[in-house]
């Protein structure tokens, strides 16, 4: 079957992977944990973070033309795509009318979201992913399996292999320091033969029409300080209104994502650099009609941090390619369904409902409330399994009858003392699990024993 | 294109949002007691190193004795008190700089709650050289340190400049098995130079 679940099962297959890869996450869990306990108006940023987003969102339209204008006046062209295919291509003509082969690109899910890459490469433009969990990943031929960690699935040996293949260092190479330095020749020389760089966007600022990124290699400066041409595309959420609302995301960024206080290099683009361009696309694909949902609209609010994935006890053990959807994890789980209910149907149903996601989010966004309502949703749409539709319907149906609930609750008394192991077994559930000894009495039998008979 | 943009403002303002209020942000700078020392910790958390100088006139002598400078062949200064060092002809574009050994430049605030330096570079050969340096030296006047980010944005006015940035620590990267390695794809140091005396 093609659901989290089956593909969780995958990569649960090799158990010592599994623990590896649910450490490494929590222990990033745990330094955002650090970073957050030395502010003692953490609270009150997430509250702030929130509102401002909150605000934004319902006045998108005001901020997006404000944004467009205060951009073009810098000197920035602006331009919109509705959807991935219309991004896709406005970024090919871009390259395409001023001769462009070689872009070096840095860290952006909006552009994985819209298939930028494989769109450009068809029509022969060489696309190097500069952040160096992303080349990583690229050079495997995999999506990132995490929004701000990529390549957190890949052990340093398998990093090592990949590039005594593609790069030439020696075999056996699996030491981290020496194949970043392997990694830093290599694409220095492809920042330097690029000639337009293509970024995301974390932040705009309507009242200045400036644009923020953030990275800690500083890819994301040696792709626009080298060639003239810098093209970000940017999500219609990114916005806030004002320059002063910056900080208040910025502290709460970097620390949630990674522990760090902020990001090596926060950089400020306002207009193209002298001699160049800058290309600022504003691109909805989805998003305007997720602004229209009641329920998951602020989902948007999301600053793609990557807490939720750190803290989710589903993902740090079922990893992110489980999620089969570009973000992985509680926000994923909650954004994808919305793009497509059908495919991503079990997502929301990869969750316990812990909440631990909704407690760590910087905007506050209530995730597993929105996790909860999507499979109501999904439900209703008919998208759960038939094994879940029919449990779901007998349970209904047990529940709503207290007879024949107490009538069951005796025969599973009596059988289940009697089951054999293989066929808890048989049980997705049963499979790690023992059954608990079965008491003789229902809870119902001894109270009454006990109000009466003392 | 223009249909594009209609299309997409006429799709969010369908979604009919109930207008929320816009917070003020008022976030007191917390009192530190030291915050030379408290950003002389977040720099060195970042990976970066503090110096310091008691005057102005002291920075290009600091400077000379610092590492990064005073082995380095290739250097782009963006301060008065350094001068650049061209030995194979003064760049003209940032592919000049392919080799470059160290840059210095000047930045100010520096924020004491992170370690970060706000920079804006004077042209496109001083704003590659951020980067493409194998080392970076910031100088920073004492005075500017500010304790938080929300005080750094109300002196700075980012929109002024075409590029601006702010600069916490070298270039770095975790990305293969979460292990820190410093010297990504930028800067493998970072050394800032506080100068002046305390006010």
């Amino acid at each position: 079957m093609n659901d989290h679940a089956s593909r969780a099962a995958a990569f649960n297959a090799d158990a010592e992977r599994t623990g590896w890869h649910d450490r490494a996450l929590w222990h990033v869990r745990e330094r955002r944990d650090r970073a957050a306990a030395q502010l003692p108006e953490w609270e009150a940023l997430r509250d702030a973070a929130g509102e401002i987003k909150a605000h934004t969102l319902s006045q998108l339209d005001l901020y997006l033309e404000r944004f467009e204008q205060n951009a073009l006046q810098a000197g920035a062209s602006v331009h919109w795509a509705r959807d991935a295919d219309e991004l896709c291509s406005l970024v090919h003509a871009l390259l395409e009318s001023r001769g462009v082969s070689k872009v070096v690109k840095s860290k952006s899910m909006l552009t994985e979201e819209c298939g930028l890459n494989p769109h450009l490469e068809a029509r022969g433009i060489e696309v190097v992913d500069t952040d160096l969990g992303e080349r990583i990943v690229q050079l495997r031929g995999e999506p990132p399996s995490h929004i701000v960690l990529p390549a957190i699935h890949i052990k340093k040996e398998e990093v090592g292999e990949l590039f005594h293949r593609e790069m030439g260092s020696p075999e056996g190479l699996d030491d981290p320091t020496r194949l970043t330095e392997v990694a830093r020749g290599d694409l220095r020389q492809r920042f330097l033969a690029a000639e337009a760089g293509i970024t995301g966007v974390n932040f705009g600022v309507a009242e200045t029409g400036g644009i923020v990124v953030c990275s800690n290699e500083g890819n994301v400066d040696l792709g626009t300080a080298l060639p003239p041409l810098h093209i970000a595309c940017m999500g219609i959420e990114k916005l806030v209104p004002r320059e002063r609302d910056l900080p208040v995301f910025l502290r709460l960024l970097a620390r949630s994502a990674t522990g760090q206080a902020i990001t090596s290099y926060t950089s400020h683009f306002h207009g193209p650099r002298p001699g160049g361009e800058l290309h600022i696309v504003l691109v909805d694909n989805g998003r305007s009609q997720l602004l229209s949902s009641e329920a998951f609209e602020s989902a948007l609010r999301c600053i793609r941090c990557g807490a939720c994935l750190n803290t989710c006890p589903v993902y740090r053990r079922s990893g992110g390619h489980s999620y089969a959807s570009v973000i992985p994890g509680p926000i994923g789980s909650v954004l994808e369904p919305a793009r497509d209910a059908e495919a991503h149907a079990s997502l929301p149903f990869a969750c316990t409902l812990c909440g631990s996601c909704g407690d760590v989010c910087p905007v506050k966004i209530p995730l597993s409330q929105q996790l909860l309502a999507w499979r109501g949703r999904l439900v209703e749409r008919g998208h759960l399994g038939a094994t879940r539709r029919f449990a779901q319907r007998f349970a209904a149906a047990v529940l709503a009858r207290p007879r024949l609930y107490a009538a069951l609750g005796a025969l599973g008394r009596a059988l289940g003392r009697r089951t054999p192991a293989f066929l808890l077994r048989a049980n997705a559930w049963g499979r790690s699990r023992e059954l608990p000894e079965l008491p003789h009495r229902s809870f119902r039998a001894e109270w009454a024993r006990r109000r009466d008979g003392s | 294109m223009a249909r594009s943009r209609e299309s997409v403002l006429a799709a969010v303002r369908r979604s009919g949002a109930v207008e929320r209020p816009l917070p003020e942000i008022r976030f007191a700078p917390p009192l530190l007691a030291d915050p030379v020392g408290r950003f002389g910790e977040t720099l060195s958390e970042a990976g970066g190193e503090l110096r310091q100088v008691a005057s102005a006139e002291g920075v290009g002598g600091a400077l000379a004795g610092l590492p990064a400078l005073a082995e380095a062949r290739r250097v782009v200064s963006g301060v008065a008190a350094f001068a650049s060092r061209h030995p194979d002809g003064a760049p003209v574009v940032p592919h000049d700089l392919l080799n470059l050994d160290t840059a210095v430049a000047a930045g100010a605030p520096a924020v004491a709650e992170n370690g970060a330096v706000w920079v804006v570079p004077g042209d496109i050969l001083g704003r590659a050289a951020l980067f493409l340096a194998e080392h970076l030296v910031l100088v920073v006047p004492r005075t500017s340190l500010v304790s938080t980010l929300h005080e750094a944005y109300a002196v700075i006015s980012a929109h002024k400049a075409r590029f601006g940035c702010f600069i916490a620590g070298p270039s770095k990267t975790a990305d293969i098995e979460q292990a820190l390695v410093i010297g990504a794809h930028g800067p493998r140091t970072l050394t800032v130079l506080l100068y002046g005396e305390e006010p």
